[in-house]
């Protein structure tokens, strides 16, 4: 082994040194280096046994109870999450049902306002109506006025006519009552027939 | 020997002389690393308890992500809620190994304490103990042997097939494929990291070769990260090995 | 030394020499074999599981409990084969 002048491992000489017989002296004897040797077996148990006593009694104990407080904290305040969310929902209700009041009042106020206006409308209307047939009435009346006054000045004239051309026929003279009421009637007819 | 490489026998890599003591009691480098994983354990869970507060930082949010994980990783997983009271040796257990192994990428150490095979043996002799005690407290002696050794749902005439297998694998391979897992990956990647780390060293005084020092240096890098790995997932298998044998052992239908 | 005890296998003449060459031969054959099912046993079983995770995001967690499970059972084999190897080169 150490007949190589080169450097061996840093491995070779860490242990070369601790195993102060060296390799060669104890080349006879190679302890297997798969089975367990007693030492590092009992000194593996303290290590272990004094691990798992500390683990469970002193090491644990802290780290689960504040994350088992942390758990309960989660699932309270879960809880209180929940109930705020209850909350929100009552309170989200209690405004959609004053919305929906709300609306409906508005509507009733809409409605309302649209049967004042119509009723306005209507009596504007009617009052509007009736002055119109008033003045229509009027002045139909004056027409008929007019042409009765027109047709009884007409009348007069023709059966005047009339009486005169009769006179000048005859070379005579008629009857002015009787004729007149005969010629009086004919216009009547007349006109009626018009 | 090839081109100056020497490969160191295995005792120089695996053995330690006691620092103090003798035969039995000798207190060597594993020893005193088994010691430094107690310690470095109740430092973490004494700091993570001393400042602690409802909102977890720091090394509080370690401990605590820690105990979770053992609990929501490895009890709920395998044993179910009634395996939480197994939470201190199952955490013990995860700690233990994970530290130890850690051992091995640590400068000035480098040494997997779980590269020998006491630690192992041990822990895994240990747990083999743990599950028949409790399989025999939870069932009954006559109910838990019954149960493990004639498995129910199985024809008459097979038990003479089942029997010896059931024993051999649970009351006989179980404690040594713990032990020899756990001894063998950390063996492994010791020797494997020794390996990368010798040829480093022959290749940085050999003049032509050192070209290729680099590539052995990456090497000896990535497995380092490697280890880390082995080491967690070392620690991780021991542990849920341990939950599922001692949910084998509760509850019999598992 | 399995390559110094190879390099001089025509030298080996002695029945310890003759035992170590064999021995490391046999190791490294050893660990070779035993190499072979966990890796394809461990290939396949993975792939398998991430099969299943894709397939099933939700179920990932209980997937990989089991996965690495299922990791350490058949990895046994390839340790034993180490420790055989282990035995035959250095005791």
């Amino acid at each position: 082994m150490a007949s190589v002048p080169t450097i061996l491992g840093v491995v070779n000489l860490l242990a070369a040194e601790s195993t102060a017989d060296g390799a060669v002296a104890t080349a006879e004897k190679v302890n297997n280096p798969i089975l367990p040797t007693s030492h590092e077996f009992f000194w593996a148990a303290v290590m272990f046994v004094l691990l798992w006593i500390l683990m469970k009694y002193l090491l644990l104990p802290p780290i689960r109870s504040i994350m088992a407080e942390r758990e309960q904290k989660r699932l309270d305040d879960l809880a209180a999450a929940g109930h705020a969310a209850e909350q929100m929902d009552e309170a989200q209700q209690r405004y959609e049902e004053s919305l929906a009041g709300a609306r409906s009042e508005a509507i009733a106020k809409v409605e309302a306002a649209r049967a004042e206006a119509d009723a306005y409308r209507r009596e504007v209307m009617a009052a509007a109506e009736s002055d119109a047939a008033a003045t229509k009435a009027e002045s139909a009346a004056a027409v008929a006025a007019a042409r009765t006054q027109a047709m009884a000045s007409l009348r007069g004239g023709i059966t005047d006519i009339a009486l005169g051309a009769a006179e000048a026929v005859v070379e005579r003279p008629v009857d002015r009552t009787r004729q007149g009421q005969v010629v009086e009637d004919y216009v009547n007819r007349a006109e009626s027939s018009n | 020997m090839i081109f100056g490489l020497e490969f160191p026998p295995i005792q120089n890599l695996v053995e330690w002389e006691p620092f103090a003591g003798d035969s039995w009691y000798g207190f060597n480098k594993i020893a005193l690393t088994y010691l430094i994983a107690v310690l470095a354990t109740v430092l973490f869970f004494w700091i993570a308890a001393s400042g602690r507060q409802l909102v977890p930082k720091g090394a509080q949010n370690l401990a605590e992500s820690s105990v979770k994980f053992i609990e929501d990783g490895i009890i709920m997983e395998t044993i179910g809620p009634d395996g939480l009271r197994y939470l201190p040796y199952l955490a013990s257990l995860f700690f233990f190994i994970l530290i130890s192994n850690l051992f091995e990428v640590i400068p000035g150490f480098q040494m997997p304490a779980n590269a020998r095979m006491g630690g192992p043996a041990f822990l895994a002799l240990l747990t083999w103990a743990f599950f028949i005690i409790v399989g025999i407290k939870h069932q009954g002696p006559g109910k838990y042997f019954k149960n493990s050794l004639f498995p129910p749902g199985v024809p008459k005439a097979l038990y003479i097939l089942v029997t010896p297998i059931e024993f051999i694998s649970t009351f006989l391979v179980r404690p040594f494929s713990l032990a020899v897992r756990l001894f063998a990956n950390m063996l492994a990647g010791h020797i494997l990291l020794v390996t990368f780390g010798v040829l480093c060293a022959t290749l940085w005084v050999l003049g032509p070769l050192l070209a290729v020092l680099p590539f052995s240096f990456f090497m000896l890098v990535a497995l380092t990260g490697f280890e880390i790995m082995v080491s967690f997932l070392q620690a991780y298998i021991f542990t849920i090995l341990a939950a599922v044998y001692l949910g084998g052992a509760m509850h019999p239908e598992h | 030394m399995s390559a110094l005890v190879l390099a001089q296998a025509a030298a080996a003449s002695t029945p310890d020499e003759l035992k170590a060459q064999a021995g490391a031969t046999g190791a490294g054959m050893a660990y070779g074999l035993a190499a072979i099912g966990p890796g394809i046993g461990i290939g396949y079983l993975v792939g398998q599981s991430v099969q299943a995770m894709a397939r099933q995001p939700e179920a990932a967690g209980m997937v990989r409990t089991t996965m690495f499970l299922g990791i350490a059972f058949t990895e046994a084999l390839a340790l034993i084969g180490f420790v055989v190897f282990i035995l035959l080169k250095f005791v």
